[in-house]
């Protein structure tokens, strides 16, 4: 077995042409590394399409049923240009899915992940190379469902990124598609966790103990536990949906519910069974998508400011405390749903309870930057962005934890202010971020700084300038096509305008983002080890790393954020070092 | 030394093989005990003969995992990874039954109209023309 | 040097086996957190996810099972469940995670040829436990019990979209049997059918469908509307004794015969006056033929086409006294043939009508939902035996051996909790 071993055949520089030789290194990959990458490049792509789809819904939204730009004339021809309200449906239902299980999700636990954790703990490789190659291929049935459903009849699934029975029940085949992508996602994401727990596990280097790896590898940890215990769930309920629809049974549907004048007779489901099983799933789900860009945040900010982390342990404890009150609190996205009242009690106070361990995490971040030596560059303002940001998405929410309130502003752009400033103005910063710190590592070249800033800086503005108006917007509804048909929104339009035109404006800044990432990687200054006398031990091999990771054992000897150590005359204290 | 380990192996082996064979046994045993409560006086309170029977399945599940799957023999990690998910498994259940496993309480008039029919136990007299449900 | 057989230590076997060992570069150190092979911790750590799934399932059941309307779950005999079959499959699976855990301990023994013959064992109870689920869809495929309405017989109450259901199921019935008839005929000669005859079907479609459509339509009763469409369920699909349901009909068919007594009596007075009307109207017409005076003719001709006139109306009665009676009749008739019939039309004629099985089709979402799901994961099992069985299963391939073990037994353990729920509760 040793003998026939795939990864041989698979290291670069094996025999055979350049093409075989292409494809088994960057496309049957088991290197973590190329894996890592492949999810980042195929997430970026992703996030240029869920972007698009969102300045589409931005575009309804500032000149209702005016001609679309481009796409107007190619899908909506016959009415002169206008897109109709099942198509606005299918735009933010899209949005919503790509953006989050095939942009965060995957750029975080996918990309980051794969990139950073067997790089951190000091191991060659994960702990199942071949298993992790699966996982990154099992993405693409999925990307091929999502693509394919974009040519069925009504352009995509539009039942919301939601999927609420009966009415997901009843769409058209594009639901299904929706539905089997989102389990070859969740496939994806378990064999992913598997790997990363194992590896971190077991295939941390001599002397890395658990309290001393890094933030980032924590967070990837706790994140993988999550989606090891909730992403069943959610594929389980998938598949019951899919029966529902295919096989007509009635697992979320009530008896005797007529659809198209016809009478679904297999009733006896419950509609609140699916948003139950959904959501105990998709609010693990929304730490999943924070808590390895809160760790990655973590490293970043402790980096620049020279400064070991404040209150590493306490980090780690709120980190794990989230992750465990994050699996008892689903049920606040359903208080309007007629849940039982004593039950939307217990899971507001969990709720509120999870505002104390982010609030010791905030607490931490601030307190690692006061006094620090702050190094103002690109990763670090993105980071410093993150937690600003986060403050505000954090503090909403607390605000609709407690049912009354989210009674009153539930499904209205007080909700669509709150997700964005946590998953946009939080983890895509982070993510940013997180490119900028460890594009050097990845492609052995610096980014450049000024386009980083200049990206930063443009980014911040228009994201506040589209998300924070939305917070003034608690009386109008979400996922409606035109609100201005009530009379009482009328006057909403300008305001509306406005975003629209920052979001339009934060569209285009992400060509500057472009631009530096493919112009630095053919062009940038080349990095050292470690261009930024960070600790951990991924600076401490060559940029970017060769298969098998490291040219000497590393032997851990410390913490990852000693900096400013009184011992060493550097300000850094690499995790390796002997002192 | 080397001596004294192969017999230490051999007996354990042995002995291992015994306790698979009583697991084995006693499996057998509990399943036919679980099918004599199904048809036995327990289930005429029912909510006793359930408790009963899932009483015996755990028993059983547990001699699996502990013996066939050598749980009993592993060091303290087995709690890390068992404990948690028995606990999000009961939670996931458990906070399913207000709102699921209830529904039933709170149907609406329309929904109830055409809900399962109940079974009826005693004869309803034919005469009696007024509407059963209401 | 023997290692020892206790599994923690069998960790450096299967570690032997799994290392790829250096290809090209440094090989690194690690400090595991946990005394077990990396594969043995992945597989742990996959069931976990796979006890979060089946819980989802089985949470899903327990919340619609027991959520259902109070007393409505189908029993065992309703939903063609044989218990004892249960019984014998769960045998078969625990016999299977012995066969696994003794092959394995061969492995670790390093006697591939045993190790290999239990796995062989494994391997052959695992394809009868799925033998055996299959036999048991085939007999509740067969009884019209599907997950999902296209196929699917079962209703939840006997109501009037009940009734519409089982009159276009006989309607589309009768249609298939007269074109296969005809079809017959033209091709041998013989006309002849399995299932229930084309009479039976027509004397179903009168007596009972049609019955029960015109008294559902007459009654003002809710009552007796409940009663009507229960009946017919009642003798299409029996579920046990329902002495309500048999009151009803027994009075029911003492009220017809009673009606019908009457209506004979209507009868012969009607036909009586037919007759006498026919005479007459025979006798003036006679009369008239005979009759030369034209003023004595004309008399004659007013009382003939009076006499016509009424000898109509008593015709007229007397059809619709007829009318009255063919139905009652059919009642009766389909009273006396299907009468002693306990077991239901369906079972009876090899029918296959809609029946009403409160929850039944919760039941069966449920049921197949979870039991198909477990099939999947038992054939997954099977196919890794076969990947094993390629192998020589040595001391090498212990840990494998462990492995695929760990994920059979957890197969069995939820079994071991689908059993009672299915089948005993």
């Amino acid at each position: 077995m040793a003998e026939v071993s795939v990864e041989n055949s698979i290291e670069p520089g094996r025999k055979g042409n350049a093409v075989s030789r292409f494809v088994w290194t960057y496309v049957f990959a088991t290197d973590h590394k190329v894996i890592g990458l492949q999810f980042l490049f195929s997430s970026l792509i992703w996030f240029f399409v869920g972007g698009f789809l969102a300045l589409a819904v931005r575009w309804q939204l500032a000149w209702p049923w005016s001609d679309m730009p481009i796409f107007g004339h190619m899908l909506f021809a016959e009415s002169g240009g206008q897109m109709s309200p099942g198509f606005y449906n299918m735009l933010f239902t899209m949005h919503a899915t790509i953006m989050i299980f095939f942009v965060i999700i995957p750029i975080l636990a996918g990309a980051f992940g794969n990139y950073l954790i067997p790089l951190m703990v000091g191991a060659e490789d994960m702990a199942f190379p071949r298993l992790n190659m699966m996982s990154y291929w099992f993405m693409w049935p999925a990307f091929g469902c999502i693509i394919l459903s974009f040519f069925m009849p009504e352009y995509g699934a539009s039942a919301g990124w939601t999927s609420y029975p009966p009415l997901s029940v009843f769409q058209g085949d594009a639901q299904s598609l929706w539905l089997l992508a989102m389990v070859f996602v969740g496939i994806s994401s378990m064999m992913g966790s598997i790997n990363y727990l194992t590896t971190i596990i077991q295939m941390r280097a001599p002397g890395m103990t658990m309290f001393r790896l890094p933030m980032t590898v924590w967070g990837m940890f706790i994140t993988a536990i999550m989606q090891a215990f909730a992403l069943p769930v959610l594929t389980a309920a998938l598949l019951m949906q899919l029966s529902d629809r295919m096989l007509m049974t009635g697992f979320f549907l009530p008896e005797n519910i007529a659809v198209n004048n016809g009478v679904a007779t297999s009733g006896g489901g419950q509609v609140l069974l699916w948003q139950h099983l959904f959501w105990f799933y998709s609010h693990p789900a929304v730490y999943i998508m924070i808590l390895p860009a809160m760790g990655m945040v973590s490293d970043i900010i402790s980096c620049f400011s020279r400064k070991p982390l404040f209150g590493y342990r306490p980090m780690v404890y709120s980190i794990t405390s989230i992750a465990g009150l994050g699996f008892i609190v689903w049920g606040h996205h359903m208080f309007i749903s007629g849940m039982n009242h004593t039950l939307a009690m217990s899971f507001m106070v969990s709720t509120m309870l999870i505002a104390l361990p982010s609030g010791i995490k905030v607490f931490n971040w601030i307190g690692t930057l006061w006094g620090g030596k702050l190094q103002l560059t690109t990763p670090m303002l993105f980071c410093v962005g993150f937690v600003s940001m986060f403050v505000i998405g954090g503090l909403s929410g607390i605000v609709m934890s407690a049912p009354p309130v989210d009674i009153v502003i539930h499904d209205t752009y007080y909700i669509v202010a709150h997700l964005h400033y946590v998953l946009f103005a939080s983890s895509v910063l982070g993510v940013l971020g997180a490119i900028y710190f460890w594009f050097p590592k990845m492609f052995g070249r610096m980014m450049n700084e000024k386009l980083g800033k200049i990206h930063f800086l443009l980014t911040f503005i228009f994201l506040n300038g589209t998300f924070f108006p939305m917070h003034f917007l608690s009386r109008m509804p979400r996922r409606v096509a035109d609100p201005y048909i009530y009379e009482g929104l009328k006057d909403l339009l300008p305001l509306n305008q406005f975003m629209t035109i920052c979001a339009i404006g934060m569209g285009l800044t992400q060509l500057i983002f472009v631009a530096n990432f493919f112009g630095s990687m053919f062009f940038g200054p080349k990095a050292g080890r470690n261009p930024w006398n960070a600790n951990t031990l991924e600076w401490t091999t060559v940029s970017p790393p060769p298969h098998g990771n490291f040219d000497v054992q590393p032997i851990v000897r410390r913490g990852p954020y000693e900096y400013s150590h009184p011992e060493t005359e550097r300000d850094f204290f690499p995790q390796t070092e002997s002192s | 030394m080397i001596e004294t380990d192969s017999i230490d192996q051999g007996s354990s082996e042995k002995s291992n093989t015994k306790v698979f064979v009583l697991v084995f046994l006693m499996l057998c045993v509990l399943t036919g005990l679980s099918f004599w409560v199904a048809n036995s006086y327990l289930m005429e309170n029912k909510v006793v003969g359930w408790a009963a029977m899932m009483l015996v399945s755990v028993a059983k599940a547990l001699l699996v995992i502990l013996f066939f799957m050598h749980l009993w023999w592993e060091r303290a990690w087995k709690y890390v990874l068992t404990i948690p998910a028995l606990f999000m498994g009961v939670l996931l259940v458990l906070l399913l039954v207000p709102d699921v496993g209830y529904r039933y309480l709170t149907y609406s008039k329309d929904r109830r109209e055409n809900a399962p029919e109940p079974v009826v136990s005693e004869p309803a007299e034919v005469s009696d023309a007024t509407p059963k449900l209401d | 040097m023997n290692s020892k057989a206790n599994p923690s230590e069998s960790a450096d076997i299967a570690k032997g086996g799994e290392d790829k060992g250096s290809h090209g570069h440094i090989e690194l150190k690690y400090q595991p957190a946990v005394p077990v092979p990396k594969g043995k911790l992945a597989v742990w750590l996959f069931l976990s996810t796979e006890i979060m799934f089946f819980t989802a399932l089985i949470g899903t059941y327990i919340v619609l099972r027991f959520g259902a309307p109070e007393g409505s779950w189908p029993t065992p005999e309703d939903v063609r469940v044989l218990e004892w079959l249960g019984a014998v499959n769960t045998f078969v699976l625990i016999c299977s995670s012995v066969t696994i855990v003794f092959g394995m301990e061969a492995a670790k023994q390093d006697q591939p040829g045993r190790a290999k013959k239990w796995l062989l064992a494994t391997f052959v109870l695992g394809c009868v436990f799925l033998g055996i689920k299959a036999y048991e869809y085939n007999s509740k495929f067969e009884h019209g019990i599907h997950p999902g309405s296209p196929r699917s017989l079962l209703y939840d109450r006997a109501d009037l979209n009940y009734l519409s259901a089982v009159k276009s199921n006989l309607d589309a019935e009768i249609l298939r049997i007269e074109k296969k008839k005809t079809a017959l005929v033209s091709e041998s000669g013989t006309g002849h059918d399995h299932g229930g005859g084309e009479k039976d079907l027509i004397l179903i479609r009168a007596g009972l469908v049609q019955w029960t459509q015109k008294a559902v339509g007459e009654t003002e009763s809710p009552m007796v509307r409940e009663l009507a469409l229960e009946s017919l369920a009642h003798q299409i699909n029996p579920r046990g004794s329902n002495p309500r349901v048999e009151t009803y009909l027994a009075n029911e068919a003492a009220d017809v015969r009673n009606r019908i007594a009457e209506l004979m009596g209507q009868q012969e007075i009607v036909d009586e006056d037919v007759r006498e009307m026919q005479e007459r109207v025979k006798g003036l017409s006679a009369e008239l033929k005979g009759e030369q005076d034209a003023t004595k003719k004309s008399d004659i001709e007013s009382r003939l086409a009076a006499a016509t006139e009424e000898s109509k109306t008593a015709a007229i009665k007397s059809t619709e006294v007829v009318d009255l009676l063919t139905p009652l009749k059919s009642r009766i008739a389909a009273y006396e043939q299907f009468g002693e019939i306990h077991d239901g039309l369906n079972e009876h004629f090899h029918l296959r009508l809609p029946m009403v099985i409160p929850s039944g089709n919760t039941w069966a979402n449920t049921y197949f939902l979870m039991t198909g799901f477990h099939a999947l994961h038992v054939l997954g099992g099977l196919v890794a035996f076969i990947v094993l069985l390629t192998f020589r299963l040595d001391r090498s391939r212990a840990g494998l051996m462990e492995n695929v073990g760990l994920y059979w037994h957890f197969v069995d353990i939820v079994w071991i909790f689908l059993f009672p729920l299915l089948y005993l509760f």
